[in-house]
């Protein structure tokens, strides 16, 4: 028993740190104008091998399991990478689980992106919802997918009916609002065996506990710069507690992801618990981090500005995908038992 | 990254779960103290007996010398299967034995760890003082040297099991010019030594079995019974501290997985004054939901700890957030049990106790305040606050 991450594991997160700290980084949010990633930023991304690096060698991918997808996720969480990601992964999973390897193939090589479709009711239990949705993430995708414990869809974007590009929660991300869904465009895919919400769980968890870690690290840096009353804001207890609070949120979050991606990847008892429970406390670590991190960045804390803002909105965002985090809640207390 | 044991664990686990099978005391513990001493020290014989005493303790000394795997296995079954904690025994096993072994001569090791594994000695600690608290460093019990002798002068408080105990970790100033940390001594006291007087202390829920104040008037000890060098006790008294908040969690996180499970069971059956299940209850269902997602993350945290600390060899800072979320969840957990109770919580039973008594998970072992400045410091690297 090790759940500390193996020499090929952390060279995996050194690249995915390197290459978006030069590609992607963070601090690049408050003036980004554009709603999408450029054709080349994408592909730079499907070049990695990060968007079928889940798949098996004969669907095209690199062969490597949701703990190595996990570790990836985090950074896109940290770096503030489009939903379209996850989105994206995802969808190569469900499109190669469901034999249409043409679809894996596009998606994995960076042609076709994925949006992610949150519908407005819980969707029935024998296909997808067909009332209206809010699709997250949608500027430059032709798809959409969908998914809570019944199944999972990936539908084009047109099989959407009466939409409408809406102002989003989060200006770097596309919403847009649909009527209904022509469920006869989507591929459906039940998912009997729950494998697949508890993937999507933890790769979502993985997203939020990047942004949990990331705002702690904006926060723990500006009290050490930022002075008040001749001194660093940071040797003040009314300050650091609330960071070292942050800190204990992450290492809770980190170590439930690992717990749990170890579970799926090897299909251990406890699996869905235990990605349940990792959703959701990632979710609260992230939001709980942002909300705190405004406070102590006081009224630059309010501003477009300064990073803390678009935290708190990618744990909105990635607490309502899937089922949502009340979905989790909920399979959390229905599980058997801890231990 | 992997949760499989090998097959060797494998074997331990069974070799464990058929000895625990036949071995756990039927009768629960008793409520008075010198009943429970010898209530806990039994199970102490009958595990060293067994061989389950220091699983992870030098062969030398009586142990088995496993790794830290094999500790948390054996933690974990004895937890699920219903074992008695290690009760009064658990600063001898988790603070001074573990002290002794990084830090004491051959003579005291081999004198005393044997003892302790086999429940012969029972230790007790002393440490904080009525004017010492958070700030350990400004303790002012005294020591004063008499020949080859300590001569003690003071009173230590908060002092668990300290009635009934052989021998404390006791915390002494011996150099009263010297800067803070500098002027103090780790010794091993004699708890039957003439001049040490002991009061109990009555808790918010009437227990006095537990807490005591200890007085010492001239107290005598041999120089010998110092442990590593005179003035230099805080760095020894340091290398306990974090071996508490390292694998001694382990058990407690068991205990807490079941008492979550036993809540949620509860909560199914029992009804409120609305006639409804608690269950259906909005801010109970919420908050046992997030406890039990909480209570999986520290199962993680816990083998995360140990993964780091198998690396680096020692327990780190990072283990003050295990004790804050053990803390904090033990909390959370008896808030929930007494939103269940309902009207029953006007009745001082043992759940009611548990409840009150969990108050002090943020207190006992380093207050959550100073953990918070630990993480602060020592994790983050924030500015010292004072």
């Amino acid at each position: 028993m090790d759940l500390h991450t193996t020499r090929d594991q952390d060279e995996i997160i050194e690249s995915a740190q390197e290459y978006l700290l030069r590609e992607l980084p963070a601090d690049r949010a408050p003036t980004q104008k554009d709603t999408a990633l450029s054709g080349r930023q994408w592909r730079g991304l499907a070049d990695m091998g990060w968007f079928s690096m889940g798949l098996s060698e004969e669907a095209g991918g690199l062969g490597m399991s949701v703990v190595e997808e996990a570790l990836v996720l985090r950074e896109f969480g940290r770096n503030l990478a489009p939903p379209q990601a996850l989105g994206t992964m995802l969808a190569a999973h469900l499109a190669a689980e469901s034999g249409e390897s043409a679809l894996a193939a596009a998606l994995a090589s960076g042609d076709r992106r994925a949006a992610i479709a949150v519908p407005v009711q819980e969707g029935s239990t024998g296909g997808p919802w067909t009332g209206g949705y809010r699709l997250v993430d949608t500027d430059q995708a032709d798809l959409a997918i969908g998914w809570s414990a019944a199944g999972a869809f990936l539908a084009p974007i047109a099989a959407f009916s009466g939409r409408a590009v809406v102002p989003s929660l989060d200006a770097m991300i596309q919403v847009t609002t649909a009527e209904g869904l022509d469920a006869g465009q989507a591929v459906w895919r039940s998912d009997n065996d729950g494998a697949f919400n508890a993937r999507a769980r933890v790769l979502t968890a993985a997203v939020l506990t990047g942004g949990a870690e990331a705002v702690c690290a904006v926060s723990v840096d500006y009290a050490k710069i930022r002075h008040q009353f001749g001194r660093p804001i940071g040797s003040f207890q009314a300050i650091s507690h609330p960071l070292a609070k942050m800190a204990t949120r992450n290492e809770a979050a980190l170590a439930c992801l690992y717990y749990a991606a170890v579970c799926v990847r090897d299909g251990k008892e406890g699996r869905d618990l235990y990605a349940a429970s990792a959703r959701s406390v990632a979710y609260h670590a992230c939001y709980d981090n942002a909300a705190a991190s405004m406070q102590i960045h006081g009224g630059y804390g309010q501003t477009y500005e300064y990073m803390p803002h678009f935290y708190l909105k990618r744990a909105m965002i990635y607490g309502l995908v899937g089922g949502g985090v009340a979905a989790d809640e909920a399979d959390v207390l229905a599980a058997d038992s801890l231990l | 990254m992997h949760l499989d044991l090998t097959p060797e664990d494998l074997r331990f686990r069974e070799e464990v779960r058929d000895w625990l099978s036949g071995n756990i005391p039927k009768e629960s513990p008793p409520h008075g103290r010198y009943e429970l001493r010898d209530y806990d020290m039994a199970w102490q014989k009958t595990k060293y007996a067994g061989g389950w005493a220091g699983i992870a303790w030098p062969k030398e000394y009586g142990g088995r010398g496993l790794s830290t795997i094999e500790q948390i296995i054996w933690y974990e079954e004895a937890a699920k299967a219903g074992a008695p904690d290690d009760g009064c025994a658990f600063v001898g096993l988790n603070h001074g034995g573990p002290t002794l072994i990084a830090n004491a001569t051959e003579a005291q090791k081999s004198f005393h760890l044997p003892r302790i594994l086999s429940g012969e000695s029972v230790w007790c600690q002393g440490f904080s003082e009525p004017g010492s608290g958070s700030d350990l460093g400004s303790l002012s019990t005294r020591a004063v040297i008499d020949g080859d002798e300590l001569v003690i002068t003071g009173s230590k408080i908060w002092t668990s099991y300290a009635q009934v105990a052989d021998y404390q970790e006791l915390l002494v100033r011996t150099d009263p010019d010297a800067r803070k940390h500098g002027g103090i001594t780790w010794v091993i006291c004699d708890m039957k030594a003439p001049g040490i007087t002991i009061r109990p202390i009555t808790m918010t829920m009437g227990w006095d079995n537990h807490l005591n104040q200890v007085f010492y008037d001239e107290v005598r000890l041999p120089i010998s019974s110092v442990v590593g060098e005179i003035n230099g006790g805080w760095k020894v008294a340091m290398s306990t501290l974090s071996f508490e908040r390292g694998t001694a969690f382990t058990a407690r996180q068991i205990r807490l997985a079941k008492m979550v499970d036993d809540l949620v069971a509860r909560a199914k059956t029992k009804t409120g004054p609305s006639g409804k299940a608690a269950f259906a209850n909005d801010e109970i269902g919420r908050r046992l939901s997030r406890l039990r997602a909480e209570t999986a993350a520290l199962r993680g945290m816990t083998y995360l700890a140990v993964a780091k600390n198998v690396r680096r060899d020692q327990p780190g800072p990072d283990g003050s957030m295990l004790k804050m979320m053990v803390s904090k969840l033990g909390k959370e957990a008896q808030q929930i049990s007494r939103l269940l109770m309902g009207a029953d919580a006007l009745v001082m039973s043992d759940e009611m106790a548990y409840h009150l008594y969990s108050f002090s998970n943020s207190v006992g072992g380093g207050t959550d305040e100073i953990q918070h400045n630990i993480v602060a410091e020592r994790v983050l690297g924030l500015p010292k606050s004072n």
